[in-house]
């Protein structure tokens, strides 16, 4: 059986390098979208579970002691300033014959968290027996 | 009258661009799986790994002032408030079930085959002993807080002190470092938030006992 030994036209050829050079970049293009958003995603989740981890570490210390602190979390630097806003004295009752409970001071507590290029502002109130 | 000549296309030709065809259906169907899961996640609420960290964060903040019964050499009843925390798991029992059981579960937090798991057990069912509550094989419960997770180091606080080993006592704060296969590495705190009063009667009353 004869084959047939015509080869391509030069738009055959040119058509299919320019589809072939559409798709390429159209695969290219998106896989860099796919690798910048799942960076910018890991990015913030890391930044949130920081900052949690942040939060809960504050909450066992005493934020008296604390004015200004720097450190290092999970690859971000953070820095800590605590302001204390306002305090109080309060007295709690017991229920029945129990009377009262005693005296405590209420304070309350303003901490801003700078990580990672951005700010969080929380308040925290502490309570402590008098 | 000139007629054009009617060939059609050879086997060769029709299995080459069968194939093209195929090749670039399936570069089309790539990039939009991509696109589809970067839409997914750019709206998804709850990121999956954080997702993750908080439902852990849950069920150890919840950890419970659980007491425990259990006799001793001689037969009396000995109680003891029931935590075991070791560098690289840890048995509490937690009043928040990851899949919201609405029971207390006595939780384990450990690492199997690469991966760190919270396995959880229903401690008031018919299988399990609500006075020494243990991990009933075929009725536990496990959800996957980290894959590719080569190492985890966990360390105790117990009113400021850290410990390594911790037993028949609750932490006030739980530090988590945890490395993955990619050599990253996750420092994770998590405070336990048991009610203090309910932490004064129950620990004043156990010492009392003794």
């Amino acid at each position: 059986m004869p084959l047939n030994n015509k080869g391509f036209t030069l738009i055959e050829v040119l058509v299919s390098v320019v589809i072939l050079f559409l798709s390429i970049l159209s695969v290219s293009f998106t896989f860099k979208e796919y690798i910048y958003y799942k960076n910018r995603q890991q990015k913030n989740e890391d930044l949130y579970i920081s900052v949690i981890s942040l939060v809960n570490k504050l909450e066992g210390e005493d934020l008296n002691k604390i004015v200004f602190k720097e450190g290092k979390i999970n690859s971000f630097h953070y820095v800590l300033k605590i302001d204390k806003i306002d305090s109080a004295r309060k007295w709690s009752y017991g229920f029945g014959s129990s009377g009262n409970k005693g005296k405590f001071l209420i304070s309350l507590y303003k901490i801003v968290i700078e990580i990672g290029g951005k700010k969080f502002t929380l308040y925290k109130t502490r309570f402590k027996s008098l | 009258m000139h007629y054009k000549k009617k060939r059609g296309f050879t086997l060769i030709e029709l299995l080459i661009s069968i194939v093209i065809f195929s090749l670039m259906i399936g570069i089309a169907t790539y990039s939009f799986s991509l696109y589809v899961d970067i839409i997914r996640k750019s709206f998804d609420p709850y990121p999956e790994n954080a997702y993750r960290f908080s439902e852990l964060q849950d069920s150890i903040r919840s950890m419970f002032y659980y007491v425990g019964e259990k006799k001793d050499i001689v037969g009396d009843k000995k109680f003891f408030l029931y935590f075991f925390g070791k560098p690289n798991s840890m048995v509490f029992v937690s009043a928040q079930s990851a899949f919201k059981d609405n029971n207390l579960t006595v939780s384990k937090i450990f690492i199997e085959e690469h991966t760190l798991v919270l396995e959880e057990c229903n401690i008031y069912s018919c299988y399990n002993d609500y006075k020494n509550p243990n991990f009933v094989k075929g009725h536990t419960k496990k959800i996957i807080i980290g894959e590719h997770v080569k190492d985890i180091n966990i360390f105790y606080f117990v009113d400021g002190k850290q410990e390594r080993f911790l037993k028949d006592k609750i932490p006030n704060l739980i530090r988590m470092e945890i490395e993955f296969d990619n050599k990253k590495k996750y420092t994770w705190y998590f405070k336990v938030m048991s009610d203090f009063l309910n932490k004064k009667a129950i620990t004043g009353s156990l010492y009392a006992h003794f």
